[in-house]
């Protein structure tokens, strides 16, 4: 497997850096190789939908699946053409090797191509398929919950117990903590970290080392709000959404701020669900389950799953709360549901007076350099202090 | 001499505007951009500040825009063509008319953009990443026709029975002209189509920005009248032309260059790689 490059330009503690750096420099394949060793059932899953907590309260290690540009592809046909790349990614790792590290894999019927994907994989491996169709109520989803802790309880001879799920409710609550605290360090003026570093670090939760993570993420940040503020002229601050962008995708961002401008937040399946959580449960097994599923039905900023008038309640929230300047939304090819939701996002924020680039592009270099030509364009937009009145010339 | 540059360095075509301290234009010139655009960008400053008589040393500032505008290696700040193309055509807007909508089409971006009243870029929208609606369309099939492009605006302008070309990839629009031509068409009446197949797609994405007049049109292809006729007419609105619409956009850089170096900016003074 290639090797990805692990960088920080912020002061990072060593601890901390080392950390990532293991972690990512080979996508987790040594980390996953050391937990199997030690006797743990690592079970592959896409979405982070769905949530660690189950998977963790059951014994296992979630590791998940939804890959951004792994960098190789599997002999053999691919998955089809115009392929969503984080499914088409995800199907070629697990083709070139990953699959014999995994258990059993999870999917949940978040999109089309995760459905399909199921399909295809239930012919080489131990599949549990998730209905999580939109609209579908939180008390619903519970039983989809109960399902996958009793499959799960059958790999790993570990039961979802009360305690157990509470102890995986606290486990995850605190790496959730530990994010938020990096993410408030990047409403600073300007940001403590580059927005690149810091989607790094938050996909890096999701290779299931939760603990290890939630240690390193602190680490990370308390080192960070002590440092000394960085002096330097503001830049614009912009806001990702669309289609989630997943290390080591990372195309979009290292564009972004190449062009001169900070990225501040991201408005991704992954993230606000998390950055906007209440405090977690107590109680029975069942309620716990219940809290569980509404993050996951309610909260989750899914291209495909949520209504455009809520998501544009999303990005108002984080534009005022991390004070954006601009907002670029990323059209992954493949992905309908980001596609169609564009536009009216796009009208609703430019309505709001927010300017918005979208952008469609894939895990491919080809289109760097137009799509850099848009994006230096975008920026100098948002820098624009205010235009000099024009002496007419005549035509 | 006090001297101001803008390069717009182009896919197809380099452009290079010299002003002075007036902001009036000293020299004006475009060459083809060809495989090397930093030889180019460097040959064609060389040739304009020997025209009026100054050298590198004149040029108190230069900005470079366009695709070439990092390979050039030449000049003190780099603009985005958005910007640069805002600026020019604010610039060349008529008396009496504000511009709030620039189309321009290059030779392989095609570009819409929305200005506030006070000249401020509010919006803009580029093409696909594809060929379709760009210049280099134009291109393409004037010489599946053995046209020169100065040809189709005339010919255009003698078309009895437009043509409908269908296809919008420019491979197959051409496989669709050479069929044309195979069934005795008429070259006038396939220019025509080519021209509404253009104006279709360039009116798609000024509509995807939202026209406010006066619009103003600008690029290499704005020179061909039977495409700012049609596009026009897609439109529904009256298109500002200017004289020379292939230097607008460095224009736009050279009128920032000229303010930055009022502001105070400083170059250091440029050095030109050009073999003798």
């Amino acid at each position: 497997m290639p090797q990805a490059s692990v960088r920080f330009s912020c002061p990072v503690p060593p601890q901390a850096e080392q950390y990532f750096q293991r972690l990512l420099s080979d996508r987790g394949a040594a980390w996953l190789k050391t937990a199997r060793a030690g006797g743990k059932k690592v079970v592959g899953y896409f979405c982070t939908v769905l949530p660690q907590e189950l998977f963790l309260a059951a014994g296992a290690v979630p590791f998940r699946l939804c890959a951004g540009a792994w960098g190789e592809s599997a002999p053999g046909a691919p998955l089809a053409r115009d392929s969503c790349p984080v499914v088409a990614a995800a199907w070629d790792t697990l083709r070139a090797g990953l699959a014999a590290e995994l258990e059993a894999i999870v999917v949940c019927t978040t999109c089309d191509w995760k459905t399909k994907l199921a399909d295809l994989l239930r012919a080489q491996g131990n599949v549990f398929l998730i209905d999580l169709s939109p609209g579908r109520p939180a008390e619903e989803v519970v039983a989809e919950w109960e399902g996958l802790c009793a499959w799960l309880a059958d790999i790993t001879d570990v039961p979802v117990t009360r305690a157990r799920l509470e102890q995986a409710i606290d486990l995850v609550a605190q790496a959730h903590q530990a994010l938020r605290a990096l993410f408030a360090l990047r409403r600073r003026k300007p940001p403590a970290i580059s927005g690149s570093e810091a989607m790094l670090v938050a996909d890096a939760l999701y290779y299931g080392d939760v603990a290890g993570w939630t240690a390193a993420c602190r680490r990370l940040a308390d080192a960070l709000a002590r440092a000394p503020r960085e002096s330097r002229p503001a830049r614009p601050r912009v806001l990702l959404t669309g289609a989630p962008i997943i290390w080591p995708n990372d195309k979009l961002p290292r564009l972004i701020e190449q062009a001169g401008a900070d990225i501040v937040c991201e408005e991704f399946c992954s993230r606000l669900n998390v950055l906007y959580e209440n405090g977690a449960p107590r109680g029975r097994l069942r309620e716990m389950l219940l809290w569980l599923a509404r993050r996951a039905v309610e909260r989750c900023a899914c291209t495909f799953s949520l209504p455009v008038g809520r998501r544009v309640a999303l990005v108002r929230r984080a534009l005022s709360d991390f004070e954006v300047s601009g907002v670029v939304y990323h059209i992954l090819r493949g992905c309908a549901p980001a596609a169609v939701q564009a536009a009216p996002l796009a009208r609703a924020l430019r309505e709001a007076g927010v300017p918005v680039l979208e952008l469609e592009t894939d895990y491919s270099a080809e289109d760097v350099e137009p799509l850099r030509t848009r994006i230096e364009s975008f920026v100098g937009m948002l820098q624009a202090p205010g235009a000099e009145q024009p002496t007419a010339q005549g035509v | 001499m006090d001297l101001f540059a803008g390069l717009d360095i182009g896919s197809t075509a380099t452009k290079c505007v010299l002003l002075n301290e007036k902001r009036e234009i000293v020299q004006a010139d475009v060459a083809p951009s060809g495989a090397n655009c930093r030889r180019t960008a460097h040959r064609l400053l060389a040739q304009l500040l020997e025209r009026a008589g100054a050298g590198p040393g004149d040029v108190r500032y230069a900005i470079t825009t366009g695709y070439g505008r990092r390979l050039a290696e030449l000049g003190h700040e780099i603009v985005s063509e958005i910007t640069a193309n805002a600026t020019g055509a604010r610039w060349l807007s008529p008396p009496g008319k504000t511009v709030r909508t620039v189309i321009d089409i290059g030779g392989q971006d095609s570009k819409v953009i929305s200005l506030d009243e006070q000249g401020r870029v509010v919006n803009f929208a580029m093409n696909d990443k594809c060929a379709a609606g760009t210049g280099r369309f134009l291109e393409v099939i004037a010489q599946r026709l053995e046209l020169n492009l100065e040809d189709l605006g005339k010919l255009h302008f003698t078309a009895k029975h437009e043509l409908t070309i269908n296809s919008v990839c420019t491979v197959f629009a051409e496989s669709e002209v050479v069929s044309l031509l195979a069934q005795g068409r008429e070259v006038p009446d396939i220019v025509a189509g080519i021209h509404r197949s253009v104006a279709k797609r360039v009116g798609q994405l000024v509509r995807s920005v939202g026209v406010v007049e006066s619009v103003m049109f600008d690029g290499g292809p704005a020179q061909n009248r039977g495409v700012a006729a049609t596009l026009s007419e897609e439109l529904g609105v009256e298109l500002l032309v200017p004289d020379a619409p292939q230097l607008a956009t460095a224009l736009g850089a050279a009128l920032i260059a000229c303010e930055r170096a009022e502001r105070g900016a400083r170059g250091e003074p440029i050095s030109l790689a050009v073999e003798h």
